[in-house]
């Protein structure tokens, strides 16, 4: 299956938004590119476990730890490219 | 009946500050310990030094999913029925360390009992909940809060003079201990049996998991490789009791806390403060209180949990402190042997340590193959033969709760330092309301309900103001405090701590005089019955329907009962003495009696002391059914009061003196010969009073107090702030008009009272 990937992004920084408690954020105020942790959104490694969960639940892929997870998790950009990867494999 | 001389000492010295003269030396009379290794404490030490593991294949809890498979469970024994398993534990090492101080079952001479813990029953609410459906499954968190253990040992073997529950986390055990010690350093009761307690069950199980910071197999604290942490349970307890009694009665002293250090990181809600600076500064400030120096420290109980970030910090903040000594000093983690037992770590170690001291031999670090760091002298796979003098117990709990226990074999050459004769201040008071808004009375099923809770509009919003980032994983109750306290003082951020604490250059002192210089951080009571039930409550369904895999990780370190305290310390950058107390009804009330007690300690110069009542959907919907006396409040209130030590700098701007305070006579006292007599009032003065049962009231009427006016605390509604709320009344009453105020919080069973007043 095809996922339209812009419809994906806007999915996965709402779940962000509910999941991280990221209060008063829309997601028009995550950039696609924008570093999701140390600097851009200050998101810490709790977070990332937090969001980890939240996308295989979601979704239904099996989100890698460690090192691999880094860099999956590097962007809204390079999660939604994980994601769809996943899901058309 | 004569008012014989033990009522006129009581109210003379509540004219003065409460203190008595002299420093009292806190020796420990009995022990008592249960844990994976098995039962008693003597035999379980032996098979600890022997190096024996008892983590093993979980047992009993049909969880797949999890991230490990180990755990250190303690064997089955004969528990009294309908006791919950944390409680049943408590009273296997509670009653071993009371048998062995001398003490029978039910003839206790006036004793207080201070326990520690995180989970309490949770494992025999998890089971419940399982059961049906409806909100009414849930009452279960409501009746049976943190207290429930005080409450069983009181009935199994006390009655006691007073009870205590304490919670800091992963330090809570040490933490206990430090509130029983203060009892008896004062003279509030001659003995205290104090410790701590933590069964096992699903949450904590899927919670730390979930965080993934346990080690699929037995941990390896220190080691290189280390993994994580295997999660653990168990009970530790000691007896307490003041030199002067020990010896008068010719009881075998085992050895003394001789002192100890409780402090906040203010870093994060899990991760350590890398540095290891506070830490540092705790085992020193431990040390010099009880008049030693790194010089004299023969061994330390590491907190050491096997997970990445504990040990590196505690290997850091060890080498801050301890230097060169360290090529001397042994160490070694028990939680290669024992697991993590969270509540009952604290105290489970101090036992440990102490045996350490009797026996003259160090237990192992068992788990330990390749230290990460082998310039420490680590114990290895059996015990070292080694007569340590003085050894530091470290406890480190979630939100940097620490607490740093030091024990001795030979007596200490002072007391528990205290703060000798110092005057308290009320010097703020700062509150929160929210108005009313539209509660749900629908008793539907507890997840749709929760929903339908959170969309409803808030009147207020206890989140505005706070920084979002700084604030995010609060709960309405965090937020509430928050915005309290930064009525009183200005935030600050970690990196700001980090470079106060580094400005402080504390490091470099030990010793007496380091005590008395010590950076003594800002601490923080919050009265806390639960932690979060609703959020408890949602963890809880997740695991049961979708199991471990499907839990939240951010959400599990909030569920302790510490977690508002932890949140707000964080957030203002406090770094003092935090934890919660969690005394059901009276925890309010009990966290000003606990506030003082630091303070009189000398572990800060001043504190804030505060609760919320906030609107948790749950507790709101099931509280009548749990408690029909009280009637609950429409809307929210959370209050926090300043305490401060008087000096030329506190005086400005303060409201009020504490000029007594101290526990009523209650059922538990077996000293009691007649009821408490308030002194008289002298000036135009205001009573402040929340009588729980109508036995206070009672005592009021037969004194001088009858005529004063009374503000009744229950009338508001805000069961959570009973204590906290009255002080802030009082004191604000004080600053408009010079008066006397009276606030008595409590029941037959025991009750609290605080007189203020002004400078």
């Amino acid at each position: 299956m095809m996922m339209d990937l812009q419809a994906l992004k806007q999915e996965l920084k709402q779940l962000m938004i509910e999941q991280l408690d990221l209060r008063g954020k829309q997601p028009a105020d995550i950039d696609d590119e924008a570093p999701l942790f140390g600097a851009g959104l200050g998101l810490d490694s709790l977070d990332a476990l937090q969001l980890a969960m939240a996308v295989e639940e979601r979704f239904g892929v099996s989100v890698p730890e460690g090192e691999a997870a880094r860099e999956v998790f590097a962007s809204v950009e390079s999660l939604a490219n994980f994601v769809a990867g996943a899901k058309s494999a | 009946m004569k008012q014989t001389s033990p009522r006129s000492e009581l109210e003379r010295d509540s004219s003065q500050s409460a203190h008595s003269p002299g420093r009292e030396r806190v020796a420990i009379t009995g022990v008592g310990m249960v844990t994976a290794l098995g039962f008693g404490a003597r035999p379980s030490f032996a098979r600890l030094c022997a190096g024996e593991r008892g983590i093993r294949e979980l047992e009993g809890f049909a969880l797949p999913g999890l991230r490990s498979k180990f755990a250190a469970q303690v064997p089955s024994f004969d528990a009294p029925e309908s006791y919950p398993r944390s409680d049943a534990l408590a009273w296997l090492a509670a009653k071993e360390a009371l048998a062995e101080a001398g003490f029978g079952v039910g003839e206790l001479p006036r004793m207080g009992l201070s326990v520690g813990g995180t989970t309490g029953s949770l494992l025999e609410t998890e089971a419940e909940l399982k059961q049906a459906n409806g909100l009414a499954r849930a009452q279960r968190f409501l009746t049976h809060p943190l207290s429930c253990t005080v409450q069983s040992l009181a009935r199994l073997l006390g009655p006691f003079a007073v009870g205590a529950t304490s919670c800091s986390a992963c330090s809570s055990g040490a933490l206990a201990i430090v509130r029983g010690a203060q009892w008896v350093a004062s003279g509030r009761t001659t003995l205290a049996l104090v410790g701590g307690t933590d069964a096992l069950c699903h949450m904590t199980l899927a919670g730390f998991g979930a965080l993934g910071v346990v080690d699929p197999n037995p941990c390896r604290p220190f080691d290189v490789k280390r993994a994580g942490l295997s999660l653990g349970e168990g009970a530790g307890f000691m007896v307490l009791e003041a030199e002067s009694n020990a010896r008068a009665r010719g009881a075998k002293i085992l050895g003394w806390l001789a002192g100890f250090a409780v402090g906040a990181e203010a870093h994060h809600v899990t991760h350590p403060e890398p540095s290891g600076r506070r830490a540092a500064e705790l085992m020193l400030s431990a040390l010099g209180r009880a008049g030693f120096s790194a010089a004299d420290v023969g061994y330390i109980n590491a907190h050491g949990t096997g997970t990445q970030a504990n040990d590196a910090m505690e290997t850091r903040a060890l080498e801050h402190a301890f230097g060169p000594e360290l090529q001397r000093i042994w160490v070694s983690s028990s939680k290669g042997q024992l697991g993590h037992t969270l509540g009952a770590a604290g105290a489970i170690e101090a036992v440990i340590s102490l045996l350490a001291l009797e026996a003259a031999r160090v237990p192992p670090s068992a788990g330990l193959e390749h230290a990460e760091h082998p310039e420490l002298r680590f114990v290895r796979e059996r015990a070292a033969d080694c007569a340590p003098g003085v050894v530091l117990s470290n406890s480190f709990g979630f939100g940097g709760l620490d607490a740093v226990l030091c024990l001795s074999s030979d007596p200490p050459s002072n007391g528990i330092e205290r703060a000798g004769g110092g005057e308290w201040l009320v010097r703020r008071s700062a509150w929160v309301p929210q108005s009313a808004a539209p509660g749900s009375n629908d008793a539907l099923h507890a997840g749709a309900w929760l929903e339908r809770a959170r969309v409803l509009p808030d009147a207020t919003d206890p989140f505005e103001g706070l920084d979002p980032e700084r604030s995010r994983r609060f709960d309405r109750s965090a937020a509430a405090l928050t915005r309290a306290a930064e009525q009183l003082g200005a935030s600050r951020s970690a990196a700001e701590v980090a470079r106060g604490l580094e400005s402080e250059g504390v490091l470099a002192r030990s010793g007496p005089e380091g005590s008395a210089r010590g950076v003594l951080g800002r601490g923080l009571v919050v009265g806390a019955a639960y932690g979060n039930v609703e959020r408890s409550l949602r963890f809880l369904d997740r695991l049961h329907a979708a199991g471990p895999k499907a839990v939240a990780p951010a959400e599990f370190p909030q569920l302790v009962p510490s977690a508002s305290a932890g949140s707000v310390s964080t957030y203002m950058g406090l770094t003092g003495p935090v934890f919660s107390v969690c005394d059901g009804i009276k925890s309010a009330s009990l966290a000003v009696e606990s506030a003082l007690a630091m303070l009189e300690l000398g572990l800060c110069s001043s504190l804030w002391c505060g609760a919320a009542a906030t609107r948790d959907a749950v507790v709101r919907e099931l509280f009548p059914s749990v408690c029909p006396a009280l009637q609950l409040a429409e809307g929210e209130l959370s209050v926090l009061v300043e305490l401060a030590r008087r000096t030329p700098e506190t005086e400005p701007g303060a409201l009020a003196r504490v000029v007594g305070h101290g526990a009523c006579a209650g059922r538990h006292d077996a000293d009691a010969i007649e009821p408490w007599a308030p002194p008289k009032p002298t000036w135009p003065a205001h009573l402040f009073i929340a009588d729980l049962d109508g036995s206070l009231g009672e005592l009021v009427a037969r004194s001088a107090w009858a005529r004063v006016s009374q503000e009744d605390l229950l009338a508001g509604g805000f069961r959570e702030t009973l204590g906290i709320h009255a002080l802030a009344l009082a004191a604000q009453a004080i600053s408009r008009e010079p008066s006397q105020a009276l606030i008595l919080c409590g029941d037959r069973e025991s009750a609290y009272w605080v007189r203020l007043e002004p400078l």
